[in-house]
């Protein structure tokens, strides 16, 4: 760094699965880097075994703290204590084509509004009507293991994905309205069928909208600016399904997190570069939005003016989130990684047809459930 | 004849099948992503992917084929010094609890891989040997791949004793009989380590991905996967252009060395 010669980064990056998996081994013998971008997964886990410093009293000393709502420190925060500060914000949210829903007569609807889950279900069947048969309105998130959308149904039924306890937090009945809900789609050709999304990685390039087989795709903000460069229509964030009007409530973001090493031989310099990381209008403008929105309105306005239009709406997506002041959401269990990757080989199982709706439902809060979080 | 044309016809399929996923790479290495990704498009030929995949990371590419080169020959030097003499003594001299101790290196071979990743990582941290390339190449000099010595005791057995009785009569100690009779009517297994330790050195991912930090020291293989971002957006055109060029030389190790491969199993016992 320029403006402090005396710190030398050495940065290291990766392939996300492949990061996970240098980082549980580098977890294991206490070799963490100083500061380091946290997986999801793998948190609860490095909180819980004490391997991430307790950041609670260098917010406001070393790490200026001015914009951080107590919603956005949420996430990284363990029993009132703060071991994670964001320093990307993401949401999940609803993609579109502009042009498409323009010529269907499809009205757009962007926060404080959003459709419900029944607008947005008649919408992707009117797509397949119009523009079929190879052509779909949606694609479907739940079986490729991307539970957004899922948890989004969950808290507007007043449900969670996990309670506080560790435990899921929802009944078999709102799973099973969840997993029929979307078998009417596929079946009337509003969402698409799972071998298409097995072709390719369902997202980025491999997105059925990106591949022009969908009008709708539902993914995490941030990734607005990649897929605009990828798709020759302009296309719009709108919220999922049920988070606008009176629902805003159940917003829920998932930032990308910072921490630092609790074996760290340079504590100092790691707060400061944290600090750096978070309060840095220069550092801001470079890194833009690749990780999400900056988590303080200060600085999404920094970097605002070199933005593209696409990552201004972003930006504009984000901070209405913020400022609605979303419930917080109960910490994923350390256990969550197993029991979501059972959960996901279970509901491919259901979107091919190989288990009914019920022996799906049966099994996740069954087997699955007692397996991973109950600890039998 | 028609039998055997019968049987000449089940090989071309067998091949064209197992060739097919290499032939699709070399063919998409030469289309841009959007062609790559929309497979009704018009094809166009371009030389991009490997223009870009050569020079587009932070660290050309060329450096990790330097790196996987030298890795990779350490490597081998190491398993060839190691695992003849580790074999040398299984195999030729008498020592007390030998018949035990080969069990037990064998027994390592049983040893799921996965179960010492851990123990390694922190024995390597605390000698502060992580993030060089000695937890690569160190274990090689170490003897520590049993199917290696396994392969080498086994064609040893087959040479007659009576090669070190004579050997002995002229004077010759354990090294001595080891360097000059031993090791040279031994190549045809030396062959097959040095083929097999090359190529699973080359592929290697996992290791060099536990201990390197720095771009500047990745592999062939850690170079590939940062085609691949944390994000999941990959350049698939410059990913497969790559990856071409990294089965080069694997292509050619087993082109040459295909004759002393199938003598040197099919003189082990290993068949």
């Amino acid at each position: 760094m320029e403006q402090h010669d005396n710190i030398q980064i050495l940065p290291e990056f990766g392939e996300i699965g492949a990061l996970e998996t240098r980082m549980g081994v580098a977890m294991s013998a206490g070799n963490l880097p100083d500061v380091f971008w946290v997986h999801a997964n793998l948190f609860p886990q490095m909180v819980a075994e004490g391997h991430v410093m307790d950041l609670t009293d260098h917010l406001g000393q070393e790490i200026r703290n001015e914009g951080f709502t107590e919603s956005i420190l949420a996430d990284g925060n363990y029993d009132g204590r703060q071991f994670a500060i964001p320093h990307g914000l993401q949401s999940p949210c609803t993609f579109a084509k502009v042009p498409l829903l323009e010529d269907l007569g499809i009205p757009i609807k962007t926060y404080p509004e959003s459709y419900t889950w029944d607008e947005y279900a008649d919408h992707a069947r009117l797509v397949h009507e119009k523009l079929g048969p190879n052509f779909y309105g949606t694609d479907e998130p739940t079986s490729t293991g991307y539970y957004d959308p899922f948890r989004a149904w969950l808290r507007q039924h007043g449900e969670e994905l996990y309670d506080t306890s560790g435990d899921v937090g929802f009944t078999a009945g709102t799973l099973t309205a969840w997993l029929e809900y979307w078998d009417e789609l596929r079946a009337s050709g509003a969402a698409v069928p799972p071998d298409i999304h097995r072709d390719d990685d369902p997202f980025f390039q491999g997105a059925p909208m990106i591949r022009n087989l969908a009008a709708f795709h539902l993914r995490n903000s941030n990734q607005i600016g990649e897929l605009q460069k990828l798709s020759p229509e302009e296309l719009v964030i709108m919220p999922l399904p049920g988070n606008g009007g009176d629902g805003t409530d159940n917003i829920f973001m998932f930032p990308n997190q910072l921490a630092v090493a609790a074996s760290t031989k340079y504590p100092e310099e790691a707060l400061q570069f944290v600090d750096f990381l978070l309060n840095d209008p220069e550092r801001a403008d470079i890194i833009g939005t690749t990780i999400g929105s900056p988590p303080t309105e200060q600085m999404r306005q920094a970097i605002a003016p070199n933005l593209d239009p696409a990552e201004r709406l972003f930006l504009d997506y984000i901070g209405f989130e913020v400022e609605a002041g979303p419930r917080p959401m109960p910490p994923s269990p350390p256990t969550a990684g197993a029991f979501s990757g059972e959960m996901r080989d279970t509901l491919d199982a259901w979107a091919f047809g190989r288990t009914t709706v019920e022996e799906a439902v049966e099994h996740i809060l069954g087997p699955a459930r007692e397996q991973h979080l109950l600890g039998g | 004849m028609r039998k055997t044309g019968w049987k000449h016809a089940l090989l071309i399929v067998f091949g064209l099948v197992m060739i097919y996923p290499l032939v699709w790479m070399l063919t998409r290495s030469f289309m841009s992503n959007i062609d790559i990704l929309n497979p009704g498009a018009q094809v166009r030929f371009t030389l991009e992917n490997y223009i870009d995949g050569w020079g587009s990371l932070r660290v050309p590419f060329g450096r990790f084929i330097l790196n996987s080169v030298m890795v990779a020959g350490a490597c081998i030097l190491g398993n060839l010094i190691s695992c003849t003499l580790a074999a040398y003594a299984f195999a030729r001299l008498s020592f007390r609890w030998r018949g035990p101790l080969f069990a037990l290196m064998l027994s390592t071979i049983m040893l799921p891989f996965h179960v010492t990743i851990i123990p390694q990582y922190i024995l390597f941290y605390q000698l502060g040997l992580v993030g060089t390339y000695a937890p690569l190449i160190l274990p090689k000099f170490l003897a520590v791949e049993a199917f290696f010595v396994f392969l080498m005791v086994q064609f040893m057995r087959g040479l007659p004793r009576t090669l070190d009785d004579a050997a002995a009569l002229d004077g010759c100690g354990p090294l001595r009989t080891f360097w000059s009779v031993i090791l040279p009517l031994c190549m045809p297994a030396v062959g097959v380590t040095a083929v097999f330790s090359f190529i699973w050195t080359w592929n290697d991912f996992f290791t060099p991905l536990l201990y390197l930090n720095s771009p500047e020291m990745y592999t062939v293989p850690m170079g590939l996967s940062t085609f691949q971002d944390s994000t999941g957006l990959s350049n698939y055109g410059a990913l497969f252009a790559m990856s071409v060029l990294t089965l080069v030389p694997v292509f050619f190790v087993f082109l040459f060395a295909q004759r002393a491969l199938v003598q040197g199993i099919a003189t082990t016992g290993l068949k």
